[in-house]
């Protein structure tokens, strides 16, 4: 590089680098609050423009382009980029400088990029980001011949930090003005070219003595056990089981100690007011119906600290590219899998984070399927169906009860791959796309942000059931105590209710599925909220019992009520049961239309009711009935 | 007379509750779900950076 005269011309800058370099950071350090936000035309990828001046006076107008892991673009993020850079993009000029921002606690994935711009001919400096970081960790590398091996200046940054721009500054004042870019040519690398390029990152980084922290060494290590194509999902599917057996062990205590709490404060209540219309709202409808809900709460905490304690360990992007190849086999984007992971917690952000995929129909196609898999919401539901009928006995080193509710957790992601293969056979055909992701660091789970993750969780739960549960439950109890029972009608009052009259006309429809007009009932209010269902059985059953009082807890209630083969039934219906309103309400917003919420209701209804016929049927001739 | 009143209030405030956090679902807008509470998840850079 020439040694600048100072003129005071301006000059257009790109920041590129691979996501999460520390780029943006470095755009807002350079310059401060003078920037522009739109989008680039024609799409919703966001446009970030900035200017500053340099100490010669010289002015400088800074781009931070999409992150971009190559110039051959699998995002629509990283084709905007390559576009830019290349000219192509409408109403863009190609900039006439470029920074290369890598990260300096990653060189093995960062240098790629920084290969491709020197062989595309852009006048480029490589900033060394997190230069800071990485000497801390113990990261080693002269920098000098870093510079000589890539023939372009090289200057640490330190973009978070103040003053961690200045050398950057520093280089790019010391550079003549390069002039207007001159068009570019680009075509996508064969793969021997990749392959030569990757050997090309190794050996520089060999000869640069880029040396890894013995802590880094020994990760790279353990990932190779933990994503072994065979050792890797063996490893996620005991993990998995794991998890549902606590979910059903640890849970024991801290719900009976609800469960008891509930009953104790039932049985004073029942004490303490005389018989009435007031009375029975409060026992039968507010204690019965949320408190057979609330019973359910430590067994979604035990749920939300291992989904917790995965993502703060850097676990699940793992798991994301061991599923790559399944998800693939089924014509779904590897994108998929973290919208569909938290579909486990609620479908509703999980479609949401559908966004992230950038073919449609591949978006569409996981919208439809994130619904199967087991919402938190469903888990009351099985727990109290399972803990009724499933015997709490070991099978092996396993237990049974833990072990059904792994199977139906996995019954739904097996129904989820189906749909989504058959979808992506037929409406939403499109090409594969491959996935690129970026491993995080493996670090041990911080305590407190667990135990807010946890705190959260638990204040959600306790609110709906403290506010929508608890209102539906009073609506409920209301339907199921009005009309009166006419004077020496046999039998409890409910069944001459609205509420039994509505379970009855339902009944009709669902008894061929082993359903009686309680559970009938019970998936009404279950569609504003899946769990409702469980505080609805509790009511109904709590209203249905005969004497004056208080009601024994649901699940021994239900276990001498129904058949086998319904609870069977019941289990079945709920893997596929169609969705609440929330649900369909946000597919209509993401995909801007009522076809798909539509279609979804009736495929999970037809699914639905398919499994759960076919289930007590066949429970039927096995003699569960 | 006055447990009637009472019942009835508590049932027309819930209703009126329920059917308002119905509507409601139908017209919130945001990235969140407004029933559970739960947020999308978007990626944020690493370590602050």
């Amino acid at each position: 590089m020439k040694e600048h005269g100072h003129a005071p011309e301006s000059m257009r800058v790109a920041l590129v680098g691979v996501p999460n370099s520390g780029k943006t950071a470095l755009f807002n350090r350079l310059t401060g609050s003078r920037q522009k936000v739109a989008n680039y035309a024609g799409v919703t990828v966001e446009r970030k423009e900035g200017s500053f001046t340099g100490p010669s006076g010289r002015q400088y107008r800074v781009l931070d382009l999409p992150g971009a892991y190559s110039l051959t673009p699998t995002t629509l993020d990283e084709a905007i980029t390559r576009d830019f850079l290349l000219g192509r993009l409408a109403g863009e000029a190609a900039p006439e400088f470029v920074v290369c921002v890598v990260d300096a606690t990653n060189l093995r994935l960062n240098l790629r990029l920084a290969l491709e711009l020197r062989d595309l001919g852009v006048p480029i400096v490589v900033a060394l980001n997190m230069s800071d970081l990485a000497r801390d960790r113990g990261f080693r590398l002269d920098r000098d011949r870093l510079e000589r091996e890539l023939g372009v200046p090289v200057v640490e940054t330190v973009a978070v930090a103040s003053g961690g721009h200045e050398r950057l500054v520093a280089a790019l004042e010391a550079v003549t003005h390069p002039g207007a870019a001159p068009p570019r040519e680009w075509r996508d690398p064969s793969f021997a070219h990749i392959q030569h390029t990757q050997r090309d990152v190794r050996r520089i980084l060999e000869a640069v003595g880029y040396t890894e922290p013995a802590r880094a060494r020994a990760l790279r290590r353990l990932d190779a056990l933990v994503m072994h194509p065979l050792a890797g999902p063996a490893f996620l599917a005991l993990l998995l089981f794991f998890v549902f057996q606590a979910v059903f062990s640890w849970a024991t205590l801290p719900m009976s100690l609800i469960s008891s709490g509930v009953s104790w404060v039932g049985a004073e209540v029942q004490d303490l007011l005389p018989g009435g219309m007031l009375r029975s709202l409060l026992v039968d409808g507010v204690i019965a119906g949320a408190g057979s809900v609330v019973v359910f709460l430590p067994q979604i905490l035990i749920l939300f600290l291992f989904i917790l304690v995965l993502e703060d360990t850097g676990y699940l992007p793992r798991a994301a590219y061991l599923l790559d190849r399944l998800m693939g086999s089924v014509g779904l984007s590897g994108r998929a899998f973290i919208p569909l992971l938290s579909s486990f917690a609620c479908a509703v952000p999980g479609i949401m984070a559908t966004r992230t995929i950038p073919n449609v129909r591949d978006r569409l196609a996981t919208i439809m399927v994130a619904p199967l898999m087991t919402c938190s919401a469903r888990l009351p539901v099985y727990a109290l169906v399972i803990a009724a009928f499933i015997p709490n006995r070991p099978v092996g080193p396993f237990n049974l009860q833990g072990l059904v509710l792994f199977t139906l957790y996995v019954t739904g992601i097996v129904a989820a791959m189906a749909v989504a293969w058959g979808l992506k056979r037929t409406a939403l055909r499109s090409s594969y796309h491959p996935l690129l992701l970026e491993l995080p660091e493996y670090r041990w789970p911080n305590v407190q942000s667990l135990a807010i993750g946890l705190w959260e969780r638990a204040k959600v739960f306790v609110g709906r059931v403290g506010t929508i549960i608890l209102a539906l439950m009073i609506v409920l109890w209301f339907l199921s105590s009005y009309p009166a029972a006419p004077p020496g009608a046999p039998g409890p009052a409910i069944q001459y209710s609205y509420a039994g009259a509505i379970g009855r006309a339902l009944e009709h429809v669902f008894a061929p599925i082993g359903f009686n007009w309680q559970i009938s009932l019970a998936l009404v209010p279950g569609l504003a909220a899946r769990e409702v269902a469980v505080g609805a059985l509790g009511t109904v059953y709590s209203l249905s019992a005969t004497g004056d009082g208080v009601s024994a807890t649901l699940a021994p209630m239900i276990a001498g009520t129904w058949s086998l083969a319904t609870a069977l039934s019941l289990l079945a219906w709920y893997v596929f049961a169609p969705q609440c309103l929330s649900t369909l309400v946000v597919v209509r917003r993401e995909t801007n239309s009522w076809r798909y919420p539509l279609l979804m209701t009736a495929y999970l209804f037809a699914l639905a009711y398919a499994a759960a016929f076919l289930t007590y049927r066949v429970a039927l001739a096995l003699g569960a009935g | 007379m006055l447990e009637q009143v009472i019942v009835w209030i508590i049932v027309a405030f819930a209703a009126a509750y329920a059917v308002r956090a119905i509507v409601r679902s139908f017209r919130k807008s945001g990235d969140h779900c407004g029933d559970c509470g739960l947020q999308e998840k978007k990626p944020g850079p690493r370590d602050g950076r």
